[in-house]
This record gives structure tokens, C-alpha cells and sequence, in this order.
């Protein structure tokens, strides 16, 4: 099976780490198909250019609100870099204007935070059924 | 698992909109009700609940736009539209004919169940890590407000609001987030300080739990 690759973007070290965790948990129950994630990790949006630019992953949870930069501009720079990249926003404002401009910027989908696991569940689920289009 | 199915209502008529809530309360549904399509979105991405009952003409967003940004992010829950008008855009599970029957809510409630829902993984040094932060991140929320520091203030408080909800503190999250709120309306002082000291208190029983 093709190794996927996964960059999660979020200042905050556990909440990345509590989102590979999960990601990994709902590979392990089998609720999707792919197994096989290899994770990279930023806390900054500099840090998070460096690895996008470097191993071009499949898919990307970015947080909006990073301490740097906004994560809405990172996402047009991923998007230009490598257009057929899967990008989950992640945010605590779930407003209608940050859930628009996200997709008006290429996103695939939006988690609002808190996490939970069926959020999570959801945003991969959608990755296999554009990764299978 | 809970077996009470969850549901979202959105209708922006007063009437209607309690009517009909009274209507699925009567089948044993828990009902969030809402009157405009914007709050409808907002609720939905939360995945606590199981069907959306949706009306098309609504203030802020309508109720096929709401549908339809829903669906881009790749919501698979039921959307049902409830209209007195043939509906025919893609999207929707259902429509529901106003004004709705009885037989067809019976129907609806008929059709769907509770979903299971996704347990979120939390494992134990991470819960740990978590609570070993919070003794800096109140020193850091204490130096910002005595300094009225209220940007970078905001930012902890936002921060502090997401991740306190991921790791099973949501009074502490809902906290963080009104305390956030005041600081994007440029409350007064007074306010300010007053949802800190109540943020704080609920990061003090987290830390003793």
C-alpha cells in the first residue's frame, strides 16, 4: 500500500501530537483504508514551508492561527506548490467567513476545534474518497 | 453511545421553529435549534449531532448555501430541506414538504438512528504534558492582563480554548472562549479580569483533579 505522507501544523506540541495519535488510532480500527501514514510535524509557519517544500505531502492539517503567520496564507502557498494536496483547516473559529475563505483558498475540508474523534474521523474519510476520484 | 438521536433544527420563524421542535422532542429527539444557516454550519461541524432539518429561506446564509458548504467539507450526516417549494438542489438526503406531517417526521425518526460516535484518543503523558503547561500558561494569562497585553491575551485565551476542549475540560474551553470574546469586543477591564478569574479557577480544579 502507497505510504502517505501527513504534515500536521499547529504551534501547540501536544495538540499535534494528540492528532497524529488519533489519526493513527482510527487507521488501527480499520474505519479506513489506508494504513500506512508517515507523519512531519511544524509549530511554526516557517518550520511548516521548509517540510512542505521538501517532502510535498499528500495531506495537511493546518492550524489558521499559527504564531508567525496565518495559516489562510500558508494554505495559498501549498496550494500553488502542489495544487492536488489535501489541506484540512483547523481552527477554533468556525465562523462563516473563516469556513468560506478557506475553501475560496483551496481547502478541502475545515475541523473545528475542539478535536473530537469523529471530526477527525470525517476529514480522513474525505481524503480516501478524493484520493480513490 | 447515547440512544437519543441529536438533532439540529434550523428555521428562522419563531413559530415554526418551536412548533416543530416540540414536534421532535415528542419522538424522543434532543433538539439544538437554531434560525439561520451560518449557526447551522457551526453546530453540524461539531459532529454531535445526527440528522440537520434545514429551511431554505434564512437570514445570513440560506439554507441551501449552508447545505452546500457543508457537503464541500465533506459532511456525510442527513441533511434534510424542509420546504413548501420543490427543491431540486444536489446535496440534500431529503425533502421535507411544509408544513410537515406527522407521518413524515414519524418516518424521519423512522429512518435514522443515533450514530456512535468516534472515541477522541487521549493518551496518559500527554494528558500529563497538557496539565504541566497550564501552571505557565496562567502565569502567561496573569503577566498579559497586568500588562493589558490584550493581544497577545486573546491569543493564549484562544489557544487555551481549543486545547482545553480537546483534552476533556470543556467549562474551561467555554471559559477561555468567553473570555476570548471579550477581548474582540474591547469589554472593559472589569470583564475581562472577571472571566480570568473564573478561567483560572477551572484551570486550578483541572490541575487537582
Amino acid at each position: 500500500m502507497t505510504e502517505r505522507k501527513i504534515l500536521l501544523v499547529d504551534d501547540v506540541d501536544y495538540t499535534r501530537q494528540l492528532l497524529r495519535n488519533n489519526i493513527m488510532a482510527i487507521c488501527q480500527s480499520g474505519k479506513i483504508r489506508n494504513k500506512n501514514f508517515t507523519f512531519y510535524n511544524a509549530g511554526k509557519a516557517s518550520a511548516a514551508m521548509d517540510l512542505f517544500s521538501m517532502q510535498l505531502p499528500g495531506m495537511v492539517f493546518l492550524d489558521i492561527e499559527l504564531p508567525d503567520a496565518s495559516g489562510l496564507e500558508l494554505l495559498k502557498k501549498f496550494k500553488k506548490l502542489k495544487p492536488d494536496c489535501f489541506i484540512v483547516m483547523v481552527s477554533g473559529v468556525s465562523t462563516l467567513n473563516n469556513v468560506k475563505q478557506s475553501i475560496a483558498d483551496g481547502a478541502a475540508s475545515f475541523i473545528a476545534k475542539p478535536f473530537t474523534g469523529d471530526k477527525i474521523l470525517a476529514a480522513l474519510r474525505l481524503y480516501e474518497r478524493y484520493l480513490a476520484q | 453511545m447515547t440512544d437519543t438521536i441529536r438533532l439540529i433544527l434550523a428555521e428562522d420563524d419563531d413559530f415554526l421553529r418551536q412548533l416543530l421542535q416540540m414536534q421532535c422532542e415528542a419522538h424522543g429527539a434532543e433538539v439544538a435549534a437554531v434560525t439561520n444557516g451560518e449557526e447551522a454550519v457551526s453546530l453540524a461541524l461539531s459532529y454531535e449531532y445526527d440528522v440537520l432539518l434545514m429551511d431554505i429561506q434564512m437570514p445570513v446564509c440560506d439554507g441551501i448555501q449552508a447545505m452546500t458548504l457543508l457537503r464541500q467539507l465533506g459532511y456525510d450526516r442527513p441533511i434534510y430541506a424542509m420546504s413548501a417549494d420543490n427543491i431540486t438542489a444536489d446535496g440534500f438526503t431529503g425533502v421535507l414538504q411544509k408544513p410537515l406531517q406527522e407521518a413524515d417526521l414519524q418516518q424521519l425518526f423512522q429512518q435514522h438512528s443515533p450514530k456512535p460516535s468516534v472515541a477522541l484518543v487521549i493518551a496518559p503523558e500527554l494528558m500529563q504534558q497538557f496539565l504541566q503547561s497550564l501552571p505557565q500558561l496562567q502565569q502567561q494569562l496573569d503577566h498579559c492582563c497586568q500588562q493589558q497585553n490584550w493581544p497577545e491575551l486573546q491569543r493564549l485565551s484562544h489557544k487555551l480554548a481549543g486545547s482545553a476542549g480537546s483534552f476533556g475540560y470543556p467549562a474551561a474551553s467555554e471559559r477561555a472562549k468567553q473570555l476570548q470574546l471579550a477581548l474582540m469586543q474591547q469589554a472593559p477591564s472589569t470583564v475581562i479580569e472577571h472571566h480570568l478569574t473564573q478561567l483560572n479557577k477551572l484551570l486550578q480544579e483541572a490541575m487537582h483533579d
